[in-house]
């Protein structure tokens, strides 16, 4: 008789413990279960009741009004605001460039980082020193840095003459926003050149000088084998980072305060934010920020179906 | 762990390999542990979270020891003072309940000038006092957030501008029975106008305060003024005078998109004897009675007689008074209490020429500013009341008053103090301050200020940045403001 070329499955039995040992199973569960009690606690009942209290008129400032159940009409409200529409799209806008640079940045240090050279231990040390800032702290060091007074971004393009007189950065609508970018890159860059970095180690050596011996140039190479190697890591690191540049609050709080230049850096954080702190419109500021979970289900989805395809080399 | 050579000794070489990688694997764990309040969590925690946790981080965080050096925003911060905001806070927090010695107070004095006023009240009554201390921009919603929070604060710096929305809403006490007749007599009305609402007293007032006209008398004088302006053509005048592009500037504003953009509008505005911003029913009035002129006139200093430096738009009151200390600008509007400050040739290289003055007017009007007196408030949800009101009480006496007034600058509350020979020695000026107080508009004491002041605050800024008309600017905030309703 030919062997099976797959041996029939059978269930594994449990054992009864003989002693009163704990099962492995059971011994499982009893060690997760704080943390699982933790997190039902922490994020399970807040979400619940941040879900419920949307679908509510809940405003803190005149309880007298109650807080009645209005089914979606905090949704209805948010769709038909224009400033919650333009919040969206200055999130969108600081999401979309945040994330290009960093990528574009990240992968360039990831790769240089990757290279044998005297020196190397103490430019990857630098590269990563900015990421240990505060965001607060960073905020502050570049608001001193753009002051038009005592700045030293002004007085170094005044003194190349590439700026007439010093400019008021944080205060013109266009520019606000892209310091802010510029602030946060500068910040966050480490982060996504960590994580390329990590998932260049991989990639063997062998693939490189086979890609040598057929004459491949340095740009087709890293065309060719590093970017789909990295692929799945490029993925998962724009994934996490639009998630959080999504979500940017304390940079903007800091840089400027309430929204920056006529609401030109209010973004749907900083929305919810005023809706809910400011004007105690607590029912809606929980509606808003199911919105924005919402959103960044669908962005989770979408990368999610990227990430499924296959990779060849 | 260690492997042995067939003698039986520990190589060095296996040691060194255990240690980088339990050294490594530490390191890992430290930026794991470091980065995980960033982007690091794609759960579906709703953003609510998020805001919470930066606003209570911020808001702790955001103190500065001494104005000396930080300005810029008002989140400032620095290494050694995160540690004793947070020892300040988690001492509020955790006072202990014992028998009313102790009141937890919530305030603005970041700059420390008043200490030594709360010893004084320590020593005459024994009470200890917890502070929690954050910069005046995040004041409000720091009050929020301990009403909603059920947080330990008794007492609470109240604006004039908050008495309608907290007395409105239930969270502080009436204490119209517990002021006696002769301190509501001494005390002038626009003081006590600051924590009234519906005809109850809901607060102590606890300084007068209002915009003054500070100059540089140096500066004016080099131009040839012997003194300051008293309208707002004069202002104009004087301040393109004192202009030397790439030296100095004529005049300088703490127009950034916040609350004070609001006050300097007013000011302004009411310099038109027929302003108002509100009607009696509520609706917004302010486009065709006097702020749309008020506002042409800024955006004109700006663009048109080039006489007010375009960093303003970015400048809170503390950046103008930063940006006036170092004496390269002739005007400027501020609150009182900075007089000492600019004075002092340790900071400030304007030094001794600042004076104050009047604020400019028209010719119906002698002098136009803006109330911002502030009072005190115990909140219903406070412990310690009898302190508190111990607290209140020693706050309006002469003691505490006089003594604020040389210190900080603070202006009494007490009208007879304005009589006071001492004071009138020891304070820089202080006739002039008695005299603003009989020139001073009040922004709309409403529930809902905030959201209508926010309103008003983007448009205004829109069109001091030459985005729209001025026109534009108040059509759109009235139709705006009358339209915000107060809930969703």
């Amino acid at each position: 008789m030919a062997r099976p070329a797959v041996l029939p499955y059978t269930k594994p039995v449990r054992r009864r413990e003989r002693n009163g040992e704990l099962s492995e199973r059971a011994l499982g569960l009893i060690l997760l279960a704080p943390m699982v009690l933790m997190l039902l606690l922490v994020v399970g009942y807040p979400l619940i009741d941040s879900l419920w209290l949307s679908l509510h008129r809940a405003n803190l400032a005149s309880p007298e009004q109650g807080q009645p159940f209005i089914y979606l009409g905090n949704y209805i409200h948010a769709f038909g605001q224009p400033a919650f529409w333009y919040a969206i799209q200055r999130t969108l806008y600081f999401t979309v460039i945040s994330v290009a640079i960093e990528l574009g940045l990240g992968l360039l240090f990831a790769v240089l980082l990757n290279e044998r050279f005297r020196g190397n231990l103490g430019a990857r040390l630098a590269m990563i020193l900015p990421w240990a800032l505060l965001t607060v702290s960073n905020g502050v060091l570049w608001a001193w840095i753009l002051n038009p007074t005592y700045g030293i971004f002004n007085a170094t393009l005044v003194n190349l003459g590439v700026l007439q007189a010093p400019k008021s950065w944080l205060s013109d609508t266009f520019w606000t926003m892209n310091m802010i970018i510029l602030a946060d890159v500068w910040k966050t860059v480490p982060n996504m050149t960590l994580l390329l970095l990590a998932g260049l180690q991989p990639i063997s050596a062998d693939l490189y000088e086979a890609a040598d011996v057929d004459g491949a140039t340095r740009w087709q190479k890293f065309t060719g084998i590093t970017l789909p190697l990295l692929r799945p890591v490029i993925l998962v690191a724009v994934a996490l980072r639009t998630i959080g540049a999504f979500r940017v609050f304390d940079i903007i709080y800091v840089l400027t305060g309430n929204g920056g230049p006529a609401d030109s850096t209010k973004v749907i954080s900083f929305y919810d934010y005023d809706q809910a702190f400011h004007y105690l419109f607590f029912g809606y500021g929980a509606a808003i920020s199911w919105l924005i979970t919402a959103f960044m289900l669908v962005l989770i989805v979408l990368y999610t179906r990227l990430l499924r395809s296959e990779v060849e080399v | 762990m260690f492997q042995d050579n067939e003698r039986g000794k520990i190589r060095r070489r296996s040691i060194l390999r255990t240690v980088s990688r339990a050294g490594r694997v530490a390191l890992l764990g430290c930026i794991l542990v470091a980065c995980g309040g960033t982007a690091a969590t794609p759960t579906t925690v709703p953003a609510t979270a998020a805001p919470t946790a930066t606003a209570a981080a911020a808001a702790p965080t955001a103190t500065t020891a001494t104005s000396g050096a930080a300005t810029a925003t008002t989140a400032a911060t620095s290494a050694p003072t995160v540690a004793s905001a947070a020892t300040a806070t988690t001492e509020a927090t955790s006072a202990p309940v014992a028998g009313d010695q102790v009141v937890n107070m919530l305030w603005t004095d970041t700059s420390n000038l008043r200490q030594p006023l709360i010893a004084d009240f320590t020593k005459a009554t024994g009470i200890k006092v917890n502070q929690v201390q954050v910069q005046y921009n995040e004041l409000l919603d720091k009050i929020n957030t301990s009403v909603q929070g059920g947080g330990d604060v008794d007492v609470v710096e109240m604006d004039t501008i908050w008495t309608a929305q907290f007395a409105s809403a239930g969270w502080i006490d009436d204490l119209s029975t517990q002021i006696d007749d002769p301190l509501k007599k001494d005390i002038p009305a626009s003081a006590l106008g600051a924590v009234t609402y519906q005809g109850k007293i809901y607060g102590m007032p606890w300084y007068n305060s209002a915009k003054h006209l500070f100059y540089n008398a140096k500066l004016l004088k080099d131009a040839g003024f012997s003194s300051p302006p008293t309208t707002l053509d004069e202002f104009t005048q004087q301040a393109q005078a004192t202009t030397k592009p790439g030296h100095q500037w004529g005049s300088v504003w703490g127009w950034k998109q916040a609350e004070g953009l609001v006050c300097d509008w007013v000011a302004i505005m009411f310099t038109n004897k027929d302003a108002q911003i509100l009607d009696e029913n509520g609706k917004a009035v302010f486009n065709t009675h006097g702020g749309t002129e008020a506002l042409q006139w800024m955006v004109d200093m700006l663009y048109k007689y080039k006489a007010a430096d375009p960093a303003s738009l970015e400048y809170t009151e503390a950046d103008v008074q930063k940006a006036f200390q170092t004496g390269t600008y002739a005007l400027t509007y501020n609150w009182e209490g900075d007089l000492p400050a600019d004075n002092d040739p340790t900071q400030s290289k304007a030094a001794p020429n600042v004076r104050v003055a009047l604020l400019p007017g028209s010719k119906d009007v002698r002098s136009s500013s803006v109330n911002g007196s502030e009072g005190w408030a115990i909140l219903k949800q406070a412990k310690h009341k009898e302190a508190a009101w111990k607290l209140l009480q020693y706050m309006a006496s002469p003691a505490w008053q006089k003594k604020s007034a040389i210190i900080a600058g603070d202006y009494p509350i007490l009208s007879s103090l304005y009589s006071d020979p001492d004071l009138q020695k020891q304070v820089q000026d202080f006739s002039v301050y008695g005299e603003q107080f009989k020139y001073l508009a009040i922004r709309p004491q409403v529930p809902g200020y905030a959201q209508k002041s926010d309103i008003i605050q983007k448009h205004l800024h829109e069109a001091l940045l030459g985005k729209v008309s001025p026109k534009d600017a108040m059509d759109a905030a009235a139709a705006e403001v009358n339209n915000a309703s107060n809930a969703p």
